[in-house]
């Protein structure tokens, strides 16, 4: 039971996730409110996420210098990359904020003191984590293809 | 117990994600990209403040770039990264003999 709680928790979880990957790429179509909201929210997450795949990211640490499969070792590059541009993204997006910073700390910023050469890295970055979430999302297919079958077979039997 | 542990392992993210953010301020302070022109520096600073529906096509636009990108990761990495079976470079043993003698 708490194991499927645990999945369930983890499976919409990602959903979440890749589904503001796609939304924060469109400013015009969130909002710029929502898009420095929700942008504020992947921190807590992404931090989520991490917590709840805590064993594997010990497991491979651990085994990183030792034996390791090109698979592993390149699943543990991908992710390590992925956790660092998206720290990045989120900090660049924290610099330029114009709405949800200004809102939590009480500055008044107006649009034309934004910093062009963060307002770019931002963009890059943003871009960069388009592809890494699908290189994430396709080396680990089999796991979301397994959590896809298990969640919904729980809400068949429920429903039964 | 069980908060202490979850409370350690945050902080150590939060340690990381720390020093990631060092690093990121060092790149973004040492670079100096030229700027783009100023219709796009104008249209950046003044992104509209409310959701705008007419622009859900973009976002589905990059629904579908994300699952393009994680079919060609996906056959990248089924080609790359799975091992070879283990038969793979040995010979075909087809038990003709056995089958001979059970004949």
């Amino acid at each position: 039971m708490k194991r499927h709680w645990r999945l369930k928790m983890t499976f919409w979880l990602d959903i979440a996730l890749l589904v503001s990957v796609c939304a924060l790429q469109t400013v015009r179509f969130t909002g710029l409110v929502v898009h420095e909201w929700l942008g504020l929210a992947m921190i807590a997450m992404i931090l989520a996420h991490l917590l709840f795949s805590w064993s594997w990211i010990v497991t491979q640490s651990r085994r990183f210098c030792a034996k390791q499969t090109a698979r592993e070792r390149t699943n543990y590059l991908l992710n390590f990359a992925f956790f660092f541009i998206v720290t990045g993204a989120i900090f660049s997006g924290i610099l330029v904020s114009q709405k949800a910073i200004p809102t939590l700390t009480g500055a008044r910023v107006s649009a034309d003191e934004m910093n062009m050469r963060w307002a770019m890295l931002h963009e890059d970055l943003g871009a960069t984590i388009l592809f890494l979430a699908a290189f994430h999302l396709a080396i680990n297919w089999d796991w979301l293809l397994a959590a896809t079958g298990n969640v919904f077979r729980c809400f068949r039997e429920s429903a039964l | 117990m069980k908060v202490v542990r979850i409370f350690s392992r945050l902080m150590l993210l939060l340690f990381i994600a720390a020093a990631f953010v060092g690093l990121t301020a060092i790149y973004g302070s040492s670079t100096h990209p030229a700027l783009p022109n100023a219709l796009y520096q104008e249209e950046q600073r003044h992104e509209p403040s409310s959701p705008e529906v007419g622009y859900f096509s973009q976002f589905v636009g990059y629904g579908i770039m994300l699952a393009v990108f994680c079919y060609a990761g996906r056959m990248l990495f089924r080609l790359r990264l799975n091992p070879a079976p283990h038969g793979e470079g040995q010979p075909i043993v087809l038990g003709l003999r056995g089958n001979n003698r059970r004949a």
